[in-house]
């Protein structure tokens, strides 16, 4: 290349200049001070064909500094990606344009994950790397054979997510992993010294990775690193030191290049002093055309890898091409229907955890792509069964020992299904879910297929006490958009929810299980009743409906036995199941009314209340949980909590009697 | 919990290494520990769930420390300058019960002991502050503990620094094990104890090599001891089932000036002769053979929770050795300038005139209605606050421009100087929010930090736990809506309301103009039985309130303009829709549409009102309910019938005034979709 590497890096510079500038908002410090780490990977290292993003075999790369945004907006169009033209760059962070203020998941146009929350980048990046192993050992290295790259600040380090991530990548020998960290010694508060002083290499070599230590700004250094990173069977960290606003002449080096104001007097100089006379958002065109050619630098691979596809048997080839598409294989739901079908006839009553093992079973054994996985509870949730550990050596394991570490194991899960190919999940206690949180709100943004699958879901977990026991989560869950959520009331409708859960493509799923066993509510099996989220499982009988109890989970079956109790004494109740309200919600009007129906309406839930006024009315009796659970036998505490028929069967009578 | 016991013939090397460590002749100590284990098994056994296995193989290392170390006097367990035991490693809660049981604590007796596990037993399963006074904190979420711990030892400083060394010189111990070391919370917390060099701090870490699945090589592998080491720590590695080999090492960790990281080797489940060092003893009981066989092998040859006189004397003379230092501890307090308000503080009183400044500044902005962000507001009411309450502590994650959380001339707390009163805790949310669970339980300290409203899911864990615990532990949450603009969905909080709303006793604000920030925050500090969330505007606001008498938001939601004539609508809000609302009044009544606005800035206040001011206020009226936010919850307040302006997804990146009008949240859009209602 004939161009002078620096000169392709003040492109990157000057594109997200002008475009903060334009827009008189953003953070210039990031794409400033990392254009030439990015100069090193874009155009000497990245496996990529901007004619084809969604090359299968491409190399995954993550901003997870997700801040400095328009080093990634400026990449993708100097390498040629179509969907990033000039007039994006110019309309950064305006309504509708490809160039918002974070990435925003579009692989499509070359953005693999949507950042910006510090550190789930660099998790996602650490789950497509496990992703490309596991697909590897499937199809073959000729077919998968990419590199995970992410470029990271201080602040994604400073995370804890990130230590999760670190330590179970150097224990899992993630070697086509890199983590390029962009290492200004700065952060929004200002220097890093006034929050942080560890060695933090040293951290990275405890957690067996290699660490290398380079000048940031040397393009040749960076790019030599990276070729040491290629070669070692660990992950990497080059540590990449820089000047952050890396061409702002009295800004760089502070934090007021984090995000300050770029006024035209800032710009001008940064003109002046990296010798670029070109006017705001003009490329020269032989700058220009050399990054063309680094964008088509793939192109020998990427035909070399058609080669390779085209020339695969034909049962290898269709695999491919559905684990591409994400489709999943034919007759994948036949295992979880024939279930739902002998727990029907049975009437299946057994622990929530075990029934959602069971059915996972069946789905790995259905899904050969499926990825399974807990932190450091397999004995409680039992999801191992048949599957064996993917490790450091066996690549083709199905099933992940996260440690305890569930924000890693959600961010990685993200990471996984962004990636392609695999479909991800990982069970943990419901009440820990809060750790991994941040991760499922990515997933809903992102719109990824993960199945995060919960046990042990309410005070019916007993002794272990109220650190344990979640009331607050079913609300918490159902309030993230784009997420359903499922809490189903026995074995059939767990299966029910399995295949739906598995099934939508379009977004993530969480799956509610107890502790406890669950009580066999439905003796049918055939139409998959949970698709329309809420149903009505027992008509009233003898009568119109005096009351409609309505329930979720476990306390379906409590339901059930209030409405026993009270036709005994000839008052007509019905029972509503509702093990998914996303999917109630988007049922038709009239469907939704016959099943709430006319007449009073009592909710029933071990939980709090938030979000149940919409079902039962502010004034509807509701059978919960007003406050934190408590330790103590299982018994004890519904009664304690009164969360019995007795109790149900008393709030209806008292509504029934007259009005609340 | 189904229980991975080894299989009778796998080979089980931590079998030989236990050997030979009970060929060791038994000293008087190991019997002390021997009668850790042996309640521990019993209770464990009796409960028919619970955790013997952590208890068992730490109860060495917790004889050397409660024996010899810890500075405490079971007599007065809430003794302010008591060095502070934190069992992060909370499934072993039986270990903690153990020991305040043998070391003489009232409330702790064996009959408590024996109810274990049971509805109202001080012995929960796991540990619960306010079951006991000697729980320091609620432990068992993994990795909360530790944090905690960093906060108390920050705290220790802090007061260390205020007071002096004479009423506050203790240290804060801790006992995690592989599954807190693997949380990223560790991470955040070791990280800034290191950076603070908080050299009173000492983690007793239970390197036991095992965790639930089994054995750490499992998932792992790192190097724990370098890691620490890299954050400034000093470690060592030790024999935790070598009590005078545990005695050095803690002598040594007294003259640290790093906080340190004790590596005890141990054997979980030590003593139980077929599932020691497996996870087998991790979280079930033993079973009546395991269980007598390893009491045999103690030589432990007592009925189940009898412990012999020769050993609980000994045990209870260790509750009585901290006596004599408490008493002269009495006498210095007595004697000390500071000693009203070293009271003060530690009792969570707040300062006779601290309400003062701040009710001057309500004045103020009755007067001159300043148009604030909220968060700008809340800058305002600290600069009021902050020098009237020397027992704040300020903070942010990383985000002090932003969260305006800091106060002009208020220095920053640093390594080697905590006379600061603001604390830079770095991109660590998650370890900000539980060191500041630990601050609050230490006493004297109310602390208060900022992140951005979205990254509360970040530090969920530990907010859950303040409001278990009933904290005084204030959380300033600026950027509270799609009102930040062009940072796009990500930073956008949509659900994160509805989701901290659900949290059982916390109370969330979400003030809409400057006065009503003020009296939020009047009310957070008072709040001493529980934490509180102040979410608050990037944008400006314009002013709505000109009276500053009574505290209008104490009530949770209140008429701020009452409609004309009859109402034929009520418009409630909260936090920068107020102004909407009262924008879209306006325009309704310009119409002849009698309209009233009400503003709700806390759910948790107006919900604990009586049925008639609530009736009162939310009127009889079509109900509006304008937030920049899912609906999630607002049926409450809106019945059937209600209307609801606000989001119903995630948001988008743009100017704040394009993604408002974008997403329909106007007070035209509102005005509109009244009248289309009242036909
Ligand atoms: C989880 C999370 N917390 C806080 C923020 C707000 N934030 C954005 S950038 C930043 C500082 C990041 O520092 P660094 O990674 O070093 O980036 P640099 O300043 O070097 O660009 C912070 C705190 C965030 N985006 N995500
Ligand atoms: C945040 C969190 N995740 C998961 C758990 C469930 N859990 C309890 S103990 C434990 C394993 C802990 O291993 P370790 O700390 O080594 O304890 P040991 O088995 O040695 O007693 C797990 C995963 C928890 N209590 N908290
Ligand atoms: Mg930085």
């Amino acid at each position: 290349m004939s161009v002078d590497p620096r000169r392709l890096a003040h492109a990157i510079r000057f594109l997200a200049m002008d475009a903060c500038e334009r827009v008189g908002e953003g953070h210039p410090g990031t794409p400033l001070g990392a254009a030439d780490i990015a100069t090193a990977l874009f155009t000497r290292h990245l496996k990529f064909n901007p004619a084809d993003p969604l090359w299968f075999d491409r190399d995954r790369f993550v901003l997870s500094a997700g801040h400095g945004s328009m080093l990634l907006y400026a990449l993708l169009h100097l390498t040629g990606y179509a969907s990033m033209p000039i007039e994006a760059i110019r309309s950064f962070r305006e309504l509708g344009s490809a160039c918002e203020g974070h990435p925003e998941y579009c692989p499509a146009h070359g953005i693999e994950a949507t950042t910006g929350p510090l550190g789930q980048g660099v998790a996602n990046a650490a789950g497509m790397a496990v992703a490309e192993a596991f697909l590897a050992a499937q199809l073959g290295p000729g077919i998968v054979d990419h590199r995970s790259y992410a470029i990271l600040g201080d602040g994604c380090l400073q995370e804890g997510v990130a230590q999760e991530v670190t330590s179970l990548a150097g224990h899992l020998r993630l070697g086509k992993l890199c983590w390029l960290w962009d290492d200004n010694h700065m952060t929004d508060d200002g220097a890093i010294g006034i929050a942080q002083s560890e060695d933090l290499p040293a951290r990275f070599r405890a957690a067996h990775w290699q660490v290398l230590e380079v000048d940031g700004h040397d393009i040749d250094a960076v790019d030599a690193a990276l070729s040491l990173a290629r070669r070692d069977p660990r992950p990497s960290l080059i540590a990449c030191r820089t000047v952050i606003g890396r061409g702002l002449p009295g800004v760089e080096g502070t934090r007021a290049a984090h995000s300050g104001k770029l006024t035209r007097a800032l710009t001008d100089a940064a003109r002046r002093a990296l010798d670029w006379p070109h006017p705001a958002f003009e490329i020269p065109a032989e700058i220009a055309a050399a990054w063309r050619e680094a964008g088509r630098r793939s192109l020998p691979d990427y035909d070399a890898w058609r080669g390779r596809v085209a020339a695969l048997p034909v049962e290898k080839r269709r695999l491919l091409d559905r684990l591409r598409e994400g489709r999943l294989p034919a007759g994948w739901a036949d295992g979880l229907r024939a279930y739902a079908g002998r727990a029907a006839a049975e009437g299946l009553t057994q622990h929530g955890w075990k029934t959602c093992g069971e059915l996972v079973d069946l789905a790995a054994a259905a899904i050969p792509e499926m990825l399974a996985g807990a932190p450091d509870l397999e004995a409680a949730t039992q999801h191992k069964r048949r599957l064996h550990a993917f490790t450091a050596k066996d690549r083709a394991g199905r099933y992940l020992h996260y440690g305890v570490r569930e924000h890693a194991m959600g961010s990685m899960l993200n990471g996984i299904a962004a990636h392609g190919g695999v479909v991800p999940s990982g069970v943990t206690y419901l009440v820990f879910s809060d750790y991994e949180r941040p991760a499922f709100r990515m997933a809903a943004m992102m719109g990824l297929p993960v199945l995060f699958a919960f046990t042990h879901d309410s005070i019916g977990i007993g002794r272990n006490g109220p650190t344990h026991q979640p009331v607050e989560y079913l609300a918490s869950l159902r309030a993230i958009p784009n997420l359903l959520v499922f809490r189903p009331a026995d074995a059939v409708e767990a299966a029910e929810c399995w295949e739906l859960a598995i099934g939508h493509r379009g977004g993530p799923s969480c799956l509610i299980f107890a502790r406890q066993p669950q009580m066999a509510v439905r003796r049918e099996a055939g139409e998959n009743r949970s698709a329309r989220g809420a149903y009505v499982i027992a008509e009233a009988e003898g009568g119109p409906r005096a009351a409609t109890i309505l329930a979720t989970g476990t306390e379906v079956a409590l339901a059930l036995q209030a409405r026993a109790l009270l036709a005994a004494e000839g008052l007509s109740v019905a029972v509503v199941s509702m093990p998914c309200w996303e999917l109630f919600e988007q049922q038709p009007r009239d469907y939704r009314a016959a099943v709430l129906g006319e007449a009073p309406r009592i909710g029933v839930e071990a939980a709090v209340r938030l979000g149940w006024d919409r079902w039962i009315g502010a004034e509807g009796p509701f059978i919960g949980m007003s406050g934190f659970g408590a330790s103590g036998a299982e018994e004890d505490l519904w009664r304690h909590f009164g969360i019995t028929a007795e109790a149900v069967a008393a709030a209806v009578r008292a509504r029934v009697a007259g009005p609340a | 919990m189904a229980s991975l016991a080894p299989s009778p013939d796998a080979p089980n090397p931590a079998l030989d290494a236990q050997a030979a460590i009970l060929a060791r002749p038994a000293t008087e100590e190991r019997r002390m520990a021997d009668a850790i284990r042996a309640l521990a098994i019993d209770a464990v056994e009796k409960a028919k769930s619970g955790h013997p296995g952590m208890p068992m193989g730490m109860a060495d290392v917790a004889t050397v420390l409660f024996t010899r170390f810890l500075k405490f006097d079971a007599s007065d367990p809430r003794w302010p300058d008591r060095d502070r035991f934190v069992l992060s490693a909370g499934h072993g809660s039986m270990l903690l019960y153990a020991l305040l049981h043998l070391t003489g604590h009232a409330g702790m007796g064996i009959e408590e002991l024996q109810r274990f596990r049971q509805l109202h037993s001080p012995a929960a399963g796991h540990p619960e502050y306010g079951e006991h006074p000697g729980i320091e904190t609620t432990t068992g979420p993994l990795g909360q503990g530790l944090a905690n711990a960093v906060g108390m030892a920050l705290a220790e400083r802090i007061l260390a620094a205020r007071f002096g060394k004479s009423l506050v010189d203790h240290r804060t111990w801790v006992i995690a094990g592989d599954g807190c070391m693997q949380e990223g919370i560790s991470h955040e917390a070791a990280s800034l104890a290191g950076h603070l060099q908080l050299e009173k701090l000492c983690v007793l870490y239970d390197d036991n090599s095992v965790t639930i699945d089994g054995g750490t090589d499992l998932s792992f592998t790192d190097d724990t001891l370098k890691r620490f080491q890299a954050y400034g720590w000093a470690v060592r590695r030790v024999d935790g089932h070598d009590a005078a080999a545990v005695e050095a090492a803690l002598a040594w960790a007294m003259r640290s000036r790093r906080p340190v990281l004790l590596a005890c080797r141990t054997i979980i489940g030590f003593s139980a002769p077929t599932k020691a060092g497996t996870a087998g003893s991790h979280g079930s009981p033993l079973g009546p053979n395991e269980a007598a066989a390893a009491k045999s092998a103690l030589g432990w040859n007592y009925p189940p929770f009898e412990v012999p006189d020769g050993i609980r004397a000994r045990w209870e003379e260790a509750g009585r050795r901290g006596a004599g230092t408490r008493r002269a501890w009495l006498k210095r307090l007595a004697k000390h300038p500071m000693q009203a308000e070293f009271e003060r503080a530690v009792a969570g009183r707040l300062p006779e005139a601290w309400h003062e400044p701040l009710a001057e500044l309500r004045q103020k902005h009755a007067v001159d209605r300043p148009k604030l962000a909220t968060r700008v507001a809340s800058q305002k009411a600290l600069e009021a606050l902050v020098p009237a309450v020397p027992e704040m502590i300020g903070g942010s994650a990383d985000l002090t421009g932003s969260n305006n959380t800091n106060v002009k001339g208020v220095p920053s707390i640093a390594r080697g100087n905590f006379a600061g009163r603001y604390v830079h805790y770095g991109v660590r949310e998650h370890g900000m929010a539980a060191a500041m669970n630990g601050m609050a339980l230490h006493g004297g300290i109310i602390p208060y930090s900022g992140t951005f409203l979205v990254f509360a899911d970040y530090m969920r864990p530990a907010i859950r736990l303040a409001a278990l615990m009933r904290q005084r532990v204030i959380h300033v949450l600026t950027h509270d809506s799609i009102g930040l603009g062009e940072d796009g969905p990500t930073h956008q909080p949509v659900e994160t309301l509805a989701s901290l709303r659900a949290i059982p006793n916390l109370v969330v604000f979400r003030p809409g103009d400057a006065m009503e920030t003020a009296e939020c925050w009047e009310l957070a500090v008072k709040r001493a039985d529980g934490p509180t969330v102040l979410a608050l505007s990037r944008q400006n606001l314009a002013a709505f309130r000109s009276d500053a008498g009574e505290n209008r938001c104490a009530r949770g939601g209140y008429v701020v303009e009452e409609a004309s004539g009859p109402r034929r609508a009520t418009l409630i809000a909260t936090g920068s829709e107020v102004g909407t609302a009262l924008a879209a009044r306006a325009a309704l009544e310009a119409e002849g549409i009698p309209v009233a606005v009400v503003s709700l800035p806390s759910w948790e206040l107006f919900a604990a009102q009586d049925a008639s001011y609530q009736a009162q206020v939310l009127g009889e009226a079509l109900r509006v309910g304008i937030e920049a936010a899912i609906p999630f919850g607002w049926e409450r307040w809106l019945g059937p019938e209600g209307l609801f302006v606000g989001m119903h997804g995630f948001g988008a990146s743009a100017p704040a005034e394009d993604l408002f009008r974008h997403f329909g949240i106007t007070a035209e859009a509102v005005a509109n979709a009244v009248k289309k209602r009242l036909g």
